[in-house]
């Protein structure tokens, strides 16, 4: 058993952790856009996984359709009951929205140019398997016009996540359980008043997002079950996209402000398709500073 | 040693990992514990029993540099990992007659390790977290006992794949 861990082996293993620990540290940063070697293997990787999808799909698709036919019943009885207020709902709103637009055209707003969006559909070829890195790799890329950062919503609507990096023809997304310190979402509660916070983390054991910053005033108050959408400001996510509904509300670290906590409506798994969200109106940070600089320059003439 | 076939076949098991991860995945079925697909590593372990530690290591590394390209976000976790255990698994085979229950406490054990391992380079970097309890219960647990008895679900194949070769290289 000496020779288990001899002398060379022992070196090996040090030389591999250094090298792992400098290619880790070199890698560790967002990049949005990979180098070619990379956007190459996954780009090939992408479209051989994606002649495999379909078939698995097809196969868990009957599963879930046999799991399903057990909780028809439930669900009837609790959508019947849903629909009578889906109406009075539905009613609700076009009324409003006749009395927004009314209104706007009173005050001479044109239209809201941050609230408009176009999405792009794009299958799912594969989720990373592991529990670390919570990713999907979807069909479309930078050749169909996909940019980093972009929201990225499921088919029933809700927002899954953003889009980590672009190769050609396939892209990363990034879920919303792998939100950490640098990407945080800026959301807002709805209630009969806008609570606005940020979206900092997410807890893998309980599954919840966890909403904090939000301010502690009397007339603020946040009630479990309130849903809560994207905010639209700064970033490339434009307002009104779904995330979750609240579940429960504690006092924030320091006592100053509020911690929520979500859980989000969109189901991670057995996605087949998602929406890629791309906002007409972006305001990217270096044009306002490329406008600073030439103003500066101006000025200096 | 048939390097073709083997590297078609690990190559299949590596595109299967993704796609199934979504479809069997246990918070689709509600249940309380997570499972891992480790299929590339356990098809790293029979080359490393089979083949021999360089093998072991050579498959491990390409296949776990391929997994941090396709998979993950950071380089290298994975390459080291699948590398160094596939070595490892190699050196295995000089202590002990090939059968399935080798195989079976191998990947017992190299599954609990990896599982280990890449948990704390991750943590290392800041990148997760999550309490000792509940990772080693609704985490690593599970993932390693379904890994274990999916390798002896494919002993059979993947030792007559690999023994083939084997015999082809001695003649």
């Amino acid at each position: 058993m000496s020779s288990f861990f001899g002398n060379k082996r022992l070196i090996a293993i040090l030389m591999g952790l250094i090298v792992l620990i400098v290619v880790m540290g070199a890698t560790l940063k967002e990049r949005p856009f990979p180098t070619w070697p990379e956007r190459l293997v996954k780009d090939s990787v992408s479209f051989v996984q994606g002649l495999f999808y379909k078939p698995t799909m097809l196969v868990s698709g009957f599963f879930q359709d046999v799991r399903d036919i057990y909780n028809v019943y439930e669900e009837n009885k609790a959508l019947k009951a849903e629909l009578d207020k889906h109406a009075k709902l539905k009613g609700e709103v076009e009324e409003l929205r006749r009395e927004n637009a009314r209104l706007r055209s009173m005050i001479n707003i044109k239209d809201d140019k941050l609230r408009g969006y176009k999405w792009y559909a794009a299958d799912v070829i594969a989720r990373t398997p592991d529990r670390w890195n919570n990713t999907l790799i979807i069909s479309k890329g930078k050749n169909d016009g996909i940019e980093p950062d972009m929201a990225v919503i499921s088919s029933q609507g809700a927002l899954i996540g953003r889009i980590k990096n672009v190769s050609h023809f396939s892209s990363q997304v990034e879920l919303l359980m792998d939100i950490e310190q640098a990407n945080h979402i800026s959301a807002v509660i709805q209630g009969s008043q806008a609570i606005y916070g940020v979206i900092e983390s997410y807890d893998l054991e309980k599954h919840e997002l966890i909403m904090r910053k939000i301010p502690k005033t009397k007339d603020l108050k946040i009630v479990p079950g309130q849903y809560v959408t994207t905010s639209g400001m700064g970033g490339v996510m434009p307002p009104g996209l779904v995330i979750g509904r609240v579940s429960s509300v504690e006092e924030g670290d320091y006592g100053l402000t509020q911690t929520a906590r979500i859980t989000p409506l969109a189901n991670f798994y057995q996605i087949e398709q998602v929406f890629v969200v791309k906002r007409d109106f972006v305001a990217k940070p270096e044009s306002i500073e490329q406008e600073k600089e030439q103003r500066a320059k101006k000025a200096n003439k | 040693m048939r390097i073709g076939a083997i590297s078609v076949v690990m190559f299949f098991l590596f595109l299967i990992e993704g796609t199934i991860a979504q479809v069997f995945a246990s918070e689709v079925w509600d249940l309380p514990w997570l499972i891992v697909p480790r299929f590339v590593l356990v098809g790293v372990v029979f080359i490393g029993l089979y083949g021999g530690r360089r093998r072991g290591f050579f498959f491990g590394l390409c296949f776990g540099l391929l997994y941090d390209i396709v998979y993950a976000q950071v380089i290298g976790v994975y390459a080291f990992s699948t590398a160094l255990l596939g070595y490892l698994a190699g050196l295995a085979t000089r202590y002990f007659h090939q059968n399935w229950l080798l195989v079976f406490f191998t990947v017992l054990l190299v599954i609990f390790v990896n599982e280990l391992l890449v948990y704390e380079i991750y943590h290392l970097f800041n990148i997760v977290y999550m309490s000792w309890i509940h990772l080693f219960t609704k985490e690593i647990i599970p993932t390693v006992i379904v890994n274990a008895l999916y390798a002896v679900l494919i002993f059979r194949p993947m030792s007559k794949l690999l023994k083939q070769s084997r015999i082809e290289e001695l003649t």
